[in-house]
Order: structure tokens, then sequence, then C-alpha cells
């Protein structure tokens, strides 16, 4: 043992140990799942099985990984060209990628796309969520037309494109509006979908079916457990200190929303199979009363546990976090990052003790886009695929355009200066590092497929 | 009946503790070295307590300024019953860099710690300290983003002495045995911890056994701890070992100058990230000023496993005129393969408004100070968009305040 240190010692200076870029992975992991682990280990597993499925799932899953890596010091990283102080301080989504868009319905009826997961959000640099955006659709290519070698760099053009087009016609004085029907055939099919299922009141059936005038959880598997063991998606009874997080939860934010009666709980469950990322957060899903005692009019709303966003701590920020909880600052950012600030009437926020819930309609109008379907464009066709993913760059700027930086600013004025006559090696640049995230992200799902995560994080942490 | 005697006990213990304070300063004890008996400088006071090797604590009572140059080569065993200890350090700070400037009043410290003598080689200490309960940028903390009250030591300390040799030995959360060297002399705390805590993330407790063993000049500590610091329990099974040995080749009444050299080798998290650290320290002190610097070369840094990193860090205070300091520091860690480079440099004045004698152990002073922060290629938080330049003006309130019971 002496002998080893001394030796050791001795050579330290010329050592040359490669530390795996597994350890890595894996410590990031465990610290981007510490509580969780402690708290559902069981769950926390499963979410690492579902990353294992594949190198989107994996993207999903890895968010913290990627902003360590484009963010921490310590490694040779990328210069970007369009980088400024005051352009690292904009408000981004965390984590863009093409699955966390989905649909709304305005409270006028307006059925429309735009961004659906704000868990991540934070001030950051706006360019480094562009390279996010790319390099999910530079996946989906891989994915889906692994022998078109060059629609990576397509795609990472249009996402480009589409951002730096937006950016220009905010800082030119257009209000951009959401993105609607006629944009594209994949999010016309999906906004009718989500209306018709809305309207029907699809997701309050799914969940609590009526049977004999009476509406009864459907408790247990709603869809078959994959054949890795993950749950797709479980509807499990509520029982104990839940039940009173709930009601606590309703009674503080019900207030404004809903009438009391029409905000009267009816049933109360867990949903269990939802997202990669937060797959082992509490989501609660509550039937309310409605209008009436009918079940006709019956609401379904989703309680979800909301932890902490995107903290580039390095850079000259506050230490402290702008909002009060997680769940306020996902709520209030979904607002300013979002087209319009009615597509969901019945967006909240409360606290429960330490637990933080965000609060939303659960209405089948709201319906997030897949990248299954997505991947099928880039086999049969192209040309949509380039569009939607021009589409997805627009949607990020006027997202990052519109919203007030960490200076109080609109976005697009920092972020227009930079653009503004180098649109191309924009374009170049995202094209390039989006290629190099997405090679990163799918060696490390290479890496780690195969690999008992369980065993190397979760039970350690426990 | 108990406690009432008790009560008394304690009074009369606090009367004579006062009436020591009051009285002129005891004789030094003798020192077995030839050049203390030429100084011509007043000899001081037995070293503090908190000149402490690193098995004894409290840390921070340590003379409360460059007038206190200790003869001894290594902190003697404190027999005191029960030593209590405060290390507050509070500031008003002003941040100008790209952007809208920053102020914001701060607690940068602020530490309690009970030490109680269970038997003539024996005791136990519990050292707490205030921390903000959210993560930096986050909002999930306590009661919002409350400041909370963590263990910072909890350990159990014991001492042998055979002649000339002494050894000591702690278990339980204890402290660093790198970071306790680096702090024994290092009086700039309230402006910057160290440059291995601060830029290497060392950590300065951990749940550890620590040995060490002082003869003559020479003095070797080792600690066999989980490496998680007080984040985290364990979350691997590997085990950090650091080893530290210290020289001190002069001891006298106007200057003491110490060597050390460190090696740590360990892993952290559940990842098991190599956490490997070479490096060396010189300090010296005299009654007028004192100095010292830190070389380490770290072979991973947080999760960076890869991470190769060299940091140099120096600082500097002297009392040019009685009550009124002014200091110096900085440091700078260069990452290995174009990684950039990260530098704090700064300077500040201090005063001492009221100080009970020259070798007084409690402390307060005032400071102004002004830092200058740098970054460049890789190193910065975001190449090419932000290079985290700032600069920073601080009013700084610092205050060390120990108590004993014998």
């Amino acid at each position: 043992m002496l002998l080893r240190y001394v030796v050791w010692f001795a050579l330290a200076g010329c050592a040359v140990e490669a530390e795996s870029r597994e350890r890595r992975i894996v410590n990031v992991l465990a610290g981007d799942n510490y509580e969780w682990s402690l708290r559902d280990p069981a769950l926390v597993a499963l979410k690492l099985h579902k990353m294992q499925r594949g190198p989107y799932e994996w993207l999903r899953g890895s968010a913290a990984l990627y902003w360590r890596d484009v963010t921490e010091q310590g490694d040779s990283r990328a210069t970007t060209a369009f980088g400024s102080p005051a352009a690292s301080r904009v408000l981004l989504l965390g984590d863009a990628h093409l699955e966390n868009a989905g649909t709304f319905r305005a409270s006028d009826g307006t059925m429309f796309i735009d961004w659906n997961d704000f868990d991540a959000t934070g001030y950051g640099p706006y360019h480094v969520e562009v390279r996010r955006l790319a390099a999910s659709f530079v996946i989906v290519a891989g994915i889906g037309a692994p022998s078109d070698s060059a629609l990576p760099a397509e795609l990472s053009r249009a996402v480009a494109t589409g951002y730096t087009t937006t950016i220009a016609a905010l800082a030119g004085g257009a209000r951009i509006g959401a993105v609607g029907e006629g944009a594209s055939a994949l999010f016309d099919a999906e906004l009718k979908k989500s209306k018709k299922r809305g309207d029907a009141g699809y997701a309050v059936e799914e969940l609590a079916p009526v049977t004999a005038g009476v509406r009864t959880l459907a408790l247990g598997d709603l869809e078959p457990d994959g054949t890795d063991g993950v749950i797709e998606d479980r509807v499990v009874e509520v029982q104990g200190e839940q039940v009173a997080w709930i009601d606590r939860a309703v009674a503080a934010w019900a207030p404004g929303k809903l009438d009391a009666a029409a905000a009267t709980i009816k049933l109360r469950a867990r949903r269990i199979g939802s997202g990669v990322a937060s797959y082992a957060a509490y989501r609660y899903q509550v039937v309310l009363e409605g209008a009436t005692p009918a079940p006709d009019d019956d609401r379904v709303i989703e309680l979800k546990e909301t932890r902490d966003g995107l903290a580039i701590t390095e850079t000259w920020q506050r230490e402290a976090s702008a909002w009060n909880t997680p769940a306020e600052r996902a709520a209030i950012t979904q607002q300013r990052l979002q087209a319009r600030d009615d597509g969901d009437g019945l967006l909240g926020h409360t606290q429960v003790g330490a637990l933080s819930l965000k609060i939303r309609d659960r209405e089948a109008y709201q319906r997030g886009i897949n990248a299954e379907d997505l991947g099928e464009l880039a086999r049969t066709d192209r040309a949509q695929l380039l569009l939607l993913a021009n589409l997805y760059g627009g949607m990020l700027a006027r997202a990052h355009g519109q919203a007030l930086t960490a200076d109080r600013e609109r976005g697009y004025l920092v972020i227009a200066p930079l653009l503004t006559g180098r649109e191309a090696e924009f374009a170049d640049e995202v094209a390039t590092l989006a290629i190099g995230d997405a090679a990163q992200i799918a060696a490390d799902y290479e890496a780690m497929k195969s690999r008992n995560l369980e065993h190397l994080i979760v039970a350690r942490i426990r | 009946m108990m406690r009432s005697a008790l009560s008394l006990i304690l009074v009369v213990c606090a009367a004579r503790n006062v009436a020591a304070q009051d009285a002129p300063e005891p004789a030094p004890e003798p020192v077995p070295n030839d050049d203390a008996k030429a100084s011509l400088t007043p000899a001081p006071t037995p070293a503090p307590a908190a000149s402490a090797p690193a098995t004894q604590a409290p840390q921070s009572s340590r003379p409360s300024g460059p007038a206190a140059a200790a003869t001894e080569r290594y902190p003697a065993w404190q027999s005191a019953r029960l030593v209590l200890d405060l290390e507050l350090y509070t500031q008003a700070r002003l941040v100008h860099r790209a952007g809208d400037d920053l102020s914001e009043l701060r607690l940068d410290r602020g530490e309690v710690g009970a030490r109680v003598g269970v038997y003539r080689d024996a005791a136990a200490e519990l050292r707490l300290e205030a921390i903000r309960s959210a993560s930096d940028g986050g909002a999930l903390g306590v009661d919002g983003n409350s400041t909370v009250v963590r263990v910072k030591r909890a350990q159990v300390v014991a001492t042998h002495g055979f002649g000339e040799l002494r050894l000591d030995g702690a278990i339980g959360f204890t402290a660093d045995p790198w970071i306790a060297r680096l702090e024994r002399d290092y009086t700039i705390k309230p402006l910057s911890r160290t440059g291995s805590e601060r830029l290497l993330d060392w950590p300065t407790s951990d749940l550890a056994a620590v040995a060490a063993a002082s003869y003559g000049p020479v003095r070797v500590a080792v600690s066999a701890g989980n490496g998680e610091g007080l984040r985290y329990p364990e979350r691997n099974t590997g085990k950090t070992i650091t080893g530290v040995a210290e020289l001190v080749p002069i001891a006298t009444d106007s200057l003491r100058l110490g060597v050390a050299a460190v090696g740590r080798d360990g892993s952290l998290g559940v990842g098991s990230i190599r956490d490997r650290r070479a490096g060396g320290a010189i300090t010296a002190v005299t009654p007028r000023a004192r100095a010292g610097a830190e070389l380490v070369y770290a072979w991973g840094i947080a999760d960076r496993g890869d991470a190769k990193a060299l940091l140099v860090s120096a600082w500097a205070e002297a009392e040019p005129i009685a009550r009124a300091v002014v200091a110096a520091r900085g440091a700078s860690l260069g990452y290995a393969d174009n990684g950039g480079r990260q530098s704090t440099f700064g300077g500040a004045v201090a005063v001492e408004p009221w100080r009970e004698s020259a070798n007084a152990r409690s402390s307060l002073r005032f400071w102004l100070a002004i830092d200058r922060v740098t970054t460049s290629g890789a190193a910065m938080p975001l190449p090419g968009a932000d290079a985290g330049d700032a600069t920073v003006v601080m009013l700084i309130a610092s205050i060390l305040a120990p108590y004993e019971v014998n």
C-alpha cells in the first residue's frame, strides 16, 4: 500500500491516466437524480432504463450533462463567434429539443403550437440552446435516415436560419405570433387531433371514465409496461400525506382560477410513465368537479413536482434564483416564453412544504410532438422535416427574443446585433457544433446503453 | 443545588478569565531555540488554540494579526476544559462586470465551535457553520433559500507524548490536514478562502480518521476518509488518502518559517472521479508581517476526472503601523491542454479599532478590499461569449472570538 503511494507520487508529474468519460456521465447523472434516488430508487432505475432505449431518450435524460459539458471549465470547449455577456443572460427553455413542443388551446379557442416544457428554464447563452435544438434534429435524422449524410447539416442550418430570420423580424419591429394551422402538415395533424380529443374530454375520460353515471379512476396500467420493464402509463391511487399535499395545493392554487365549487376535488391519482428527465417526479392528476355536479363538465389538472432549473453558476449572475420557488419559475417563464400567455388558463404554482408544484390544465388540448413522427419524416418527407426545423428555429428565436433577459432587456435587442449580416456564418457554426454535440450524445448512449446504470448509480446512492 | 454549584464555578471561571485578560501578559514559555534568546522582540504568548494541528480545533482562534509570531514549531495540545469559538465574516460588496453591477450584503462565514476536554489527552469538538440552503442559482432550499446551520466538524481528538515525539489522532468530521496547514497562519480568510479550497474544491472537512506525528521540526499527518467533504456521505468504495509533511526549520520570535508538502489520492462521487493532488506550501511569519504561497497540481477537478490544472497562490499581510493592516493576495488556476486560466488578484487595508494586546486572540477588523477576477481561453465560463471578468469592491467586518474555561 505504502509502496503504491510512493511510486505514484514519484510518477505523478508524468502520470497519464485518462479518466473515462463514463465516470463523468455516472457522476453527473447521479447528482442530477440524487434526491429522487433516495426517495424513489425504483423509479430512477426505470428512468435510466428509459434513457437506454435510444439516443433520443438519452438526449432527453441528459440535459444536465449537456449543460455541464458546455459550461464547465477544465476542458477545451468550443468558442462561439456569436456570443456576448449580455446575450449570455437570455431567458432560455433550458432543454430545447423537438419533443418539448406541443399543442395548446388559447382562451379564444385558437389552437397553436408552442414550447411545452419549462422545468429547466433559466438565464443563459442563447447560442448554446440553438445548438441543442439543432442537435435534437441531428439525432432524429440519424435514427430516421442514417444513410442520408447531408441531412444533419441541412437540418442544423434550417434551425439556425429559422432562428436568425425571426430575430431579424423582431428587430425590425414585427410581432411574431404563435405557430398555428397551415404551418406544416404534421403540425396541422397534431392540432386537429388535440382539438378533437380536447373537445371530447379525452384526458379526463382516460384517467377516470364514467361508469353508471359515476366517474371512477382507471387505476392500473393504461399502457402495458415496456419489455425493458419501464412503466409506460400507470395510474396509482394516492393515500395518506399525498392526499393532504394535493388538497393543500389545490386550495392554494384555485382562487382566481376557478370558483370554489368548480375546484372541488373529485378524484386524485398519481400518474407514472411520462417524460424522461422528470420520469421520477411526482405527477398528480386531479379531477375537479367543474361547473356542475354532473360528470360531463369535470376537469382534469396536473400537479407536477418541479425542481431547480438551469443555473450557469460561473457567469456573473446573481447566486440566488430570480424566482421564489421552482414551480413559480416554471409557470412564470412559460408565460414569458410562449407566444400567447393564455395557452393554459389553469396554469399556476404552489408550494407544499418542500414540494414545489406546477399546476396546469391536463386536458388533451395539450399534446406533445413525438420524435418518432419526425424520424419517420426523415425517411418519407425530407422537405417537411427541413421546414419543421426552420419552424422550430423560429419558435426558439421568438421565445428568446420576446422574453426579458436577466438585465431586463428584450432578448432580440442583445441577440440581433450579433447575428445581423452574419447569418450564414451562424448557420455554419450551429451546424458544426450541433453535429459535434449529437455525436457526443450518441457516443455516450452507445457507451452506456448496456451498462447496469441501476447498479452504477442508484444502488450507490442508496 | 448542583445547578447552583455549577453556576458558581462558571462565574468564578469567567471572572478568572476576565481577570486574566486584564492582567499583564504572562511571561512566555521557555523556547528551546537559541535564536529566540537573542531576539529583541518581546516574546509572544504560547501558540494559540487556533493554530492547532489538523487534529485540533477550534481553528480560528489564532493570533489576530502579524504581530503574533509564534515560537512553537507546531501548536501545543489544548488542555483547556472548554473552548468556545466564534468566527464571523460579513460584507457589503459591489460587483462590477459586463451588464448590470451587482450590490449585495453577504454573510461569508458564520461559525461557532466548542471543544470540551474529556480527559487530559482527549477532547471532543463540535463546530457548526452557516450556509445558504439552496444551490447557486437555485430556489429549492429550506423555507425559500434560508441560511441554515450544518456540521463542519464533529470529532474526537486525542494526543500522547513520548518525549519529544507527539502523536495526535482524530476521527469523525475532521479537518482536512492540508487546508488546516494552509489556514494555520493564513490571516486573510475574510478576504478569501485559500486557493486550494476555492479553486480546487478542496473540502475543509471530511468524514475521516487523521493521525499525526511531530518530532522536533518535522510533522507528518495522514488522513483517510470518504473524500466527499461536507455535502455527501461516502458514494464509492475507495477512500481518499491525504498526506501532509511539514518542516519548520526556523521558529524564533522574529521569524517562523514553515514548508509543507502534500499528496492526495482519492475518488469523488459514485463515478469514482479521480481526486489527486500533489503540491507544496511555504509560510513565513514575523512580528510585523506574514506571507505564504502554495503550489498544487491537480488531476481531476469536480466531475472532470480528466481535467488537470496547476494552482499557484500567494498572499501577504503586514502591519506597518499599529492596528492598521495591508494585505494582498493572488491565485491562478491554469488548466492543462489549452483549458485556459482563471485568476483572482486583490488587495486590502484593514483596521483593528480595538485590540486588547498585541497577542490577543480575539480580533475585530474592518476591511476595505478590491479583487479583480479574470478568465481566459476555455476557462471562461462561456468561451467567446462571457469571460466572467469582474471587479469586486468589498467592505468586510471580521471577528474572531475565542473563549476558554480552564
